[in-house]
């Protein structure tokens, strides 16, 4: 059974990078055929009180201090630097979470 | 919809900062006065800069900013350009304990992102090659620039 997984994608303000990271983020759900799941895109000062309904969390910035969610950066879907490698590592993430058990 | 956010009154060339604290001020003054943006905009650029630097540090070695500041402090959306005579310092989007020089600054002013996800992914697109960046570097007036973004970002916008 594979369960329906929360992505949320942070950036700075919420409006640029963020929007491009996701859509490159809806990509590899594509290519890792991943259907159940939501995205959502927050700025940095939001992150901490919407961390809680998110499985993974995505950002362009650095974020320091415990979420209690796995936190991934995502920065190379802006910057191109190991772009394929990092499709690899959250495709291969996202399935994991899809295949957890609730 | 690209052709709509350059304008040749907004484009810098070969601009001379010693921070981008003073390139953010000369680029604001016009912004303002060509009524783009608010009075409360350099606050808010200055301030979002400070917590979530925008420095985008690339595999090619030419490095660019893309600081943005927030939808309401924006009247008439942008993409407002500068290339610096000598990079400034600015701190990396990723890691905001570092820095890196950068040679080319792209201030968006974006009410709605998600209108002008394409014109974003071309930029991104944009900023990733080099050849580009190198003429973009050598152009000498604003017409030029804006003519090479056109061109580019429309080629670069048609790939998949």
């Amino acid at each position: 059974m594979s369960k329906k997984i929360s992505i949320l994608v942070a950036c700075g303000s919420g409006i640029a990078t963020s929007t491009i990271a996701a859509d490159a983020v809806k990509e590899v759900c594509k290519e890792y055929g991943i259907d159940l799941y939501t995205i959502n895109k927050c700025s940095m000062t939001e992150l901490p009180s919407r961390a809680e309904e998110a499985d993974i969390i995505l950002t362009t910035n650095n974020y320091k201090g415990d979420l209690g969610k796995p936190v991934m950066s995502i920065i190379g879907f802006i910057s191109g630097i190991n772009e394929e490698q990092l499709k690899e590592k959250l495709g291969t993430t996202l399935l994991n979470l899809t295949n957890q058990e609730e | 919809m690209l052709e709509e956010l350059l304008d040749k009154n907004i484009i810098w060339i070969q601009e001379e900062a010693d921070t981008v604290e003073s390139l953010f001020e000369t680029m604001y003054q016009q912004l303002y006065q060509k009524k783009f943006v608010k009075q409360t905009f350099l606050k808010a650029l200055l301030d979002r800069e400070q917590h979530y630097p925008t420095g985008l540090e690339l595999e090619h070695g030419i490095h660019v900013g893309i600081p943005h500041a927030d939808y309401n402090q924006i009247n008439q959306e942008f993409i407002a350009v500068a290339t610096l005579s000598q990079p400034i310092r600015m701190r990396k989007m990723e890691d905001f304990d570092s820095e890196i020089t950068v040679s080319i600054v792209f201030l968006l002013g974006l009410k709605d992102s998600s209108k002008h996800l394409n014109i974003l992914k071309s930029l991104i697109k944009l900023i990733q090659n080099k050849d580009i960046l190198d003429e973009l570097l050598v152009s000498s007036d604003s017409q030029t620039t804006i003519h090479l973004l056109n061109k580019q970002m429309k080629t670069l916008g048609e790939e998949k």
